[in-house]
């Protein structure tokens, strides 16, 4: 469904983000791009939105197509409307917005307020907890909180395929597993597709259908994701 | 810098140096009073070039500064009797102080924030200026001086000013180029660039941003004594938030960040304001409004125009497009 | 004591006036994070379109102010779209001496189209004071604070409760992510440019009612900018009571300053006001401190 062939992103003219890279995230699946600091995956998944100008890169070689469309210079928000919604490293946030607010701006693509409010309850229902924060401003949440929050904020949009950018940084072990089980959750029962950066590999093979492992903004090493979780020589795909 | 391009820098300096000494005897009247004028105003804009283009502390009060030194000298002068030296080192030194200030004020406001106090600076220096008793600086009249004296001549005609001017120009701007390659240059760049992590590096952050207004001030206030010392009279309304900017509009028209577009930015600009003033009465018929009021308008929305160009399109402004030789920066 | 009262109402209404002013930048900050400096020449240009207009439309003052307002939408599409677009993201010398150029630049231009005498901006709200208790106040000034008061009222709704006011917050809060939303930041920014026009007009003829007009008006909104900084740089609501502050103290000052001084208290007394804000507090009462956790 999302198919990246041979993408190479450089970062002002001169530093090399990603060289050759290829991954596929089939429909419905869970797909994990992992790696150390600085292999390259937050740069994968920005070539993916269209979201690399911001910080001097641009895609100087490969495809990037979903569903068989290329997405290569179509705008961010097109992307979003598409389907594809990313969820950007760093908790970025409203902070100065409520909950409900941050919720329902990530609902801009909808039709009317109608549509909204529908797809508020929704996601409401999947994230109970949110619902007595709605309220609250977003930026006095707890970091387990705000990423439940975001990824309630990327579900307004609709997507069929979500990007997740380091979703675990910062957060307590329990928590990374309930919103891994999010994942696992929204991909069995509502089709969503997942792309997940991480850090921490341990959880997001247990979770993935598949995975990638970047070093030095290559594919070093890939493959099913109960595989790769035995594999002695894991840590070395990783770190060279 | 090899040895044959500084050979090279330093005789095109000569060159250019010889010219303007020769200039007053092939000009006229009018060369002479533009040749001054724009002497004083490129002192003041190397100063602000220093603070500004090599610091990066944004400065909307040089004119300020200039008012400064052009009152202190113009009091030293006419109510002690100070000769020329000892008059432009008190302007030098009111304004260096006043620039302290405001170099105290950079070290906690930054950026955006440091502009626009330096813009209420400006305000605030004006009323001040005019409600401080009448004996002092004359207040809204302002101070009349006599012709200021210099080792035993007096500079009581324009050619004498001229080359006064031209001396303190000429030593101030081989100042400034020993300033930007000292250790003191390198860390206002450090600071301009990336200031946290000049801290980090052990930079005294404080320090230089002081010394960056400091200097910037001090050559105002030069400016504004020579200034005193040429037009005999320093009222308030001289130094506005105005000049400020046509100051700041100069560098970058003439490339931030560069002694040598500091000048170039003073002489373009200085030369554009003479060609409309000459050009002034036709335009004015053109256009229907008052020949005085052309030049400032036309002024205004030539440099209003260079200036966005420039920061859009043109970052290193002129100097930008001078073949890489002639620079060093 | 009417005196007295007659300064404080004065400092209020003024104060209210400086309120509309300075919403005009800071909804253009808040959807580009581009502080316009040239403001306030557009708020010049928005008085003299009117008097033009009004000029060849001497019966129809309204009409003339609609007129005056689309040709002043337009001029600021423009702007918007060739000057501060390319300035978004820029560094902050960038689009200080961008804007200034900007100012310089309209400033100019208005010489030219209109020259330097000073015109008499129609009075379109009536000349005839408005009399409360034993004071008389200016009935264009009155007016205008009603109306700064419905407008900024009307912003702080719209901003946090419909849809098109939330995107536009969260471009405010970064370009980045409201982009990764799925937000148009150039809708977004079209909009703050049309909404900081049509506040520019009612501030003409709030300001100019029946006074004289010339080019020199651009400086009223030098003085709203401590208003701006007080309330802090993205706060449309915090702009009601940072004005009525600037306003009054400005006024009480003069009151009490100005015979001891000679006058002129109340111009400078913003600009002191504004420099101790930015020593204490660069945030200002209402502005967006980041919300860092540790």
């Amino acid at each position: 469904m999302l198919e990246v062939r041979n993408l190479n992103v450089i970062y002002q003219n001169v530093i090399i983000g990603t060289s050759d890279v290829s991954l596929v995230v089939p429909e419905g699946g869970i797909v994990a791009l992992l790696g150390a600091n600085g292999a390259g995956k937050s740069t994968t998944l920005r070539a993916i939105s269209n979201l690399l100008s911001g910080m001097g890169g641009k895609i100087v070689g490969g495809s990037i197509s979903y569903k068989g469309e290329s997405l290569l210079g179509v705008g961010t928000r097109e992307i979003v409307k598409k389907g594809v919604v990313q969820v950007v490293e760093g908790r970025r946030i409203l902070p100065h917005m409520t909950v409900e607010q941050n919720l329902l701006a990530g609902g801009n693509g909808l039709p009317n307020k109608g549509a909204r409010l529908e797809r508020l309850d929704y996601v409401y229902s999947l994230f109970p907890k949110l619902q007595p924060l709605k309220s609250r401003s977003s930026g006095y949440l707890s970091g387990g909180e705000q990423q439940m929050m975001l990824f309630g904020r990327a579900l307004m949009a609709k997507p069929d395929m979500i990007l997740l950018d380091e979703p675990s940084l910062g957060l307590a072990p329990l928590i990374v597993k309930q919103l891994f089980e999010f994942v696992k959750k929204l991909s069995a029962e509502e089709g969503v597709s997942f792309l997940i950066v991480e850090q921490n590999v341990h959880v997001a093979l247990k979770v993935a259908d598949y995975g990638y492992i970047m070093r030095n903004g290559n594919i070093s090493h890939e493959g099913e994701a109960s595989v790769l979780l035995i594999d002695p020589n894991l840590s070395t795909y990783y770190l060279g | 810098m090899k040895n044959n391009q500084l050979l090279s820098r330093a005789w095109l300096s000569i060159a250019v140096i010889l010219v303007l000494i020769a200039l007053p005897f092939f000009g006229g009247g009018r060369v002479i009073g533009i040749g001054i004028t724009m002497g004083i105003t490129m002192i003041a804009v190397i100063g602000l070039q220093l603070t500004m283009g090599y610091a990066g502390q944004v400065n909307m009060g040089q004119s300020a500064f200039m008012g400064v030194g052009a009152f202190a000298a113009g009091f030293c002068v006419s109510k002690l009797g100070f000769s020329a030296i000892p008059g432009l080192l008190c302007a030098g030194i009111a304004a260096a102080l006043f620039g302290l200030v405001f170099g105290a004020a950079a070290v906690r406001i930054r950026g955006f924030y440091l502009a626009l106090t330096t813009i209420a600076a400006q305000y605030v220096f004006i009323f001040i200026m005019l409600k401080l008793p009448h004996s002092w600086f004359g207040q809204a009249e302002g101070l009349r001086l006599k012709a200021v004296g210099l080792f035993g001549f007096t500079l009581n005609t324009d050619v004498r000013v001229y080359f006064f001017v031209l001396f303190v120009l000429v030593v101030l701007t081989i100042g400034a180029y020993n300033i930007v390659r000292s250790k003191t240059g390198l860390a206002f760049v450090a600071i301009r660039d990336q200031e946290n992590a000049s801290a980090l590096l052990g930079i005294n952050v404080v320090k230089y941003k002081l010394l960056a207004f400091l200097i910037g001030a001090c050559y105002a206030g030069v400016a504004g004594g020579l200034w005193a010392y040429y037009v005999r009279y320093v009222q308030i309304d001289q130094f506005s938030l105005w000049l400020s900017i046509w100051y700041a509009g100069m560098i970058i028209v003439g490339g931030t960040g560069s002694i040598l577009g500091a000048i170039i930015g003073t002489f373009v600009i200085s030369m554009l304001q003479e060609a409309l003033t000459f050009l002034g009465p036709r335009l004015a018929e053109l256009v229907g409004t008052g020949s005085g009021q052309i030049v400032f308008a036309g002024m205004n929305i030539i440099l209003g125009l260079a200036i966005m160009i420039c920061v859009i399109y043109a970052r290193k402004g002129l100097v930008g497009l001078l073949p890489r030789k002639l620079t060093s920066e | 004591m009417t005196t007295f009262l007659t300064f404080l109402v004065n400092g209020a209404l003024i104060g209210l006036l400086y309120s509309l002013i300075a919403l005009t930048f800071i909804i253009i900050y808040r959807s580009s994070r581009v502080f316009n400096l040239a403001q306030g020449e557009l708020i010049v240009i928005a008085a003299f379109l009117i008097w033009s207009f009004s000029d060849r439309l001497p019966d129809n003052p309204f009409i003339a102010v609609l007129l005056a307002t689309l040709a002043l939408v337009v001029i600021g599409l423009i702007i918007e779209r060739v000057i501060i677009r390319p300035l978004i993201g820029a560094d902050v010398f960038s689009y200080v001496m961008v804007t200034i150029g900007l100012l310089l630049f309209l400033q100019g231009v208005v010489l030219v189209l209109w020259g330097p005498e000073i015109r008499l901006f129609p009075a379109i709200i009536d000349l005839a004071g408005v009399r409360i208790g034993g004071m008389v106040l200016d009935r264009a000034l009155v007016y205008g604070a009603i109306a700064t008061v419905v407008i900024a009222t009307g912003m702080m709704i719209f901003f946090n409760k419909t849809q098109t006011g939330l995107e536009m917050t969260a471009v405010a809060e970064g370009h980045e992510i409201a982009l990764s939303m799925g937000i148009s930041i150039k809708k977004s920014l079209a909009i703050s440019w049309i909404l900081s026009c049509i506040l520019s007009i009612v501030a003409a003829i709030m300001f100019l009612n029946g006074k004289g007009l010339s080019f020199a008006a651009a400086d009223v909104a030098l003085v709203a900018l401590p208003a701006v900084l007080l309330a802090g740089l993205e706060s449309v609501g915090g702009v009601l009571i940072a004005g009525l502050i600037i306003g009054i103290t400005a006024q009480l000052g003069s009151y009490w300053l100005d015979p001891l001084v000679g006058g002129g208290v109340a111009d400078v007394l913003p600009f002191v006001f504004m420099i101790i804000i930015l020593l204490i507090r660069p945030t200002g009462l209402f502005g967006w401190k980041s919300v860092d956790r540790l």
